[in-house]
């Protein structure tokens, strides 16, 4: 299962994941984005480094369109945006039910059950991404 | 009742209905389907106008059409392009003056970069021909320029206020996505075909992606929008020009909402008979909250916040004044996934008189904006609304 979503963590520019990804052993990451975000921009090689760097220790990333364009425009814009992590199809982010956020970018870090652990607004880099994950103990 | 179906009947008028002390009339709007980004305005006749953006695969169209009595006028292309950089937050403008009208659109700079600027048209009633677009900012920097407002002025003038983001260019050294410069907020007076009268910049350091909004008042134009502080207090804040001066920017009322961010949620304000409202979304620790001041001094000092929502809102506000001096807001109820174009009216002490449902919509971004614009004791609302995939403008009427 972690080769497969290491795959389609490369080519998550054209591709998505399937609602039932979702729902396995993996804690995930999810990173609002919006192409009109220039904060959200800055983090997004952040965030395509720690897709591969935190994969094997099951730990996702994934992202969200905040515009909530169509998905075929969603994956131009991530493409153009040289988004590499999967981004979340409207399905698959019904299915964690969360709370569209009220700043851009925001970051959701979710246990495995789907619950929400942390909520991290405005820009964010690997080593704040990795502090609080510590504090989270994941990995441990 | 689900009443859209009955969109299909062909009338103007598709219900009415006794809301508390109020009747609502949902009209057709000549829209029709793919169909979003609208806006009303009355103009200084009490005429409403509408505009609206239909989108195809490649193409962006905006049009217009105004309400004549109970009918609509056939709608009228004011432009269209491919490069367009239109978005759910930042949409085209419409201002009508006392002969002629302005609108505007984002345009991109260029393919393959995500900078635009502000392309705006004029149209003057005695040519009945609107001007070959231009950029109305001369900066020539390929940065993000948009988030219009724009207020009608005497002689067929048109005030317009944007956020320039012409100093983020200025400097090599990104912050949090941002330059060293900030992005800034910058108002111009063009005249009747579209020439820049005059320009200011208004404060050089504001959020990024926030709407403007601005009102005449009677001591003259007043802008609100969500400053930036340098430790990311983003607070709404007012500017007035007093005898041909912009006044120092301050506080309407202080948050100290701390977000390193964007809120993509600006603030509304609306001016009469010297009254002056400004209402706003917060959402300091996490806590979502619409409020509204009113000043009567035309925008100089104001009373305590009045709290229009919290919780179950992302927002999303408008804000007119009604000939009784009353105060109507409007902004969207939010539970999970679905959300409800409220309306609410206030006194002039900030008393609450009555709060309306205008319709069920979705909490989706692709919802947009509910606007609002008031005459006499009317209120016109006009917002997206989602049925499948399809968007469809929708306009109502409410009367008090």
């Amino acid at each position: 299962m972690k080769i497969l979503l290491f795959a389609i963590a490369l080519v998550a520019n054209v591709s998505a994941l399937k609602a039932s990804e979702l729902d396995d052993k993996s804690w995930k990451i999810v990173n609002y984005w919006s192409k009109s975000c220039a904060p959200c921009r800055v983090e997004i090689p952040e965030f395509n480094y720690l897709s591969r760097a935190l994969e094997p220790f099951g730990v996702m990333v994934v992202g969200v369109n905040f515009d909530e364009d169509n998905r075929k425009k969603t994956l131009q814009i991530a493409e153009f945006m040289d988004i590499t992590f999967p981004t979340l199809t409207s399905q698959n982010v019904e299915a964690l039910n969360l709370t569209p956020p009220a700043v851009l970018p925001t970051t959701y870090i979710l246990a495995p059950d789907n619950t929400v652990k942390a909520k991290l607004i405005g820009a964010q880099d690997r080593q704040m991404i990795y502090a609080k994950l510590a504090e989270l103990g994941v990995g441990k | 009742m689900n009443l859209w179906p009955l969109l299909a009947t062909g009338l103007v008028i598709l219900t009415v209905s006794k809301v508390n002390a109020a009747d609502m009339e949902l009209l057709q709007p000549p829209t029709g389907a793919q169909t979003s980004l609208s806006r009303v305005t009355v103009d200084a006749k009490g005429q409403l106008h509408l505009s609206w953006v239909k989108a195809t695969e490649e193409l962006n169209s905006l049009y217009h059409a105004s309400l004549t009595g109970e009918s609509w006028t056939a709608p009228k292309l004011i432009g269209e392009g491919e490069d367009w950089f239109v978005n759910w937050a930042d949409f085209p403008f419409l201002s009508v003056n006392d002969s002629g009208m302005a609108a505007h659109w984002p345009k991109k700079s260029s393919s393959g970069t995500y900078d635009y600027n502000v392309a705006a048209t004029f149209y003057r009633t005695e040519t009945r021909r609107w001007s070959k677009p231009r950029i109305i900012h001369d900066d020539g920097v390929s940065a993000e320029h948009g988030f219009v407002s724009m207020l009608p002025m005497t002689e067929g003038r048109t005030f317009i206020t944007w956020l320039d983001g012409r100093n983020t260019r200025s400097d090599a050294t990104q912050v949090d996505g941002h330059a060293s410069g900030g992005m800034t907020l910058r108002a111009g007076i063009f005249s009747g075909e579209g020439s820049t009268m005059e320009e200011w910049e208004l404060d050089g350091f504001v959020c990024d992606c926030c709407q403007t909004s601005s009102a005449m008042t009677e001591s003259g134009p007043v802008v609100v929008y969500r400053n930036r502080t340098e430790d990311e207090i983003r607070d709404t804040y007012i500017t007035r020009m007093i005898e041909g001066r912009w006044t120092k920017p301050v506080a309407v009322h202080r948050d100290n909402w701390q977000v390193a961010g964007c809120p993509v949620n600006g603030p509304s304000v609306a001016s009469s008979s010297g009254l002056t409202a400004v209402a706003w979304f917060t959402a300091k620790a996490d806590m979502p909250k619409v409020q509204f001041v009113i000043s009567q001094d035309d925008g100089k000092t104001f009373g305590d916040p009045v709290l229009v929502a919290e919780e179950s809102t992302n927002g999303r506000i408008s804000v007119g004044i009604l000939d009784s001096g009353d105060i109507a807001i409007s902004w969207l109820e939010t539970h999970g996934t679905a959300a409800k174009v409220m309306l609410t009216r206030y006194d002039q002490q900030g008393k609450l008189k009555e709060k309306l449902t205008i319709a069920g919509t979705k909490s989706s971004r692709r919802s947009g904006f509910p606007v609002i614009a008031s005459h006499d004791n009317e209120v016109y609302v006009t917002w997206t609304d989602i049925l499948g995939e399809q968007p469809q403008v929708r306009v109502a009427r409410v009367r008090f």
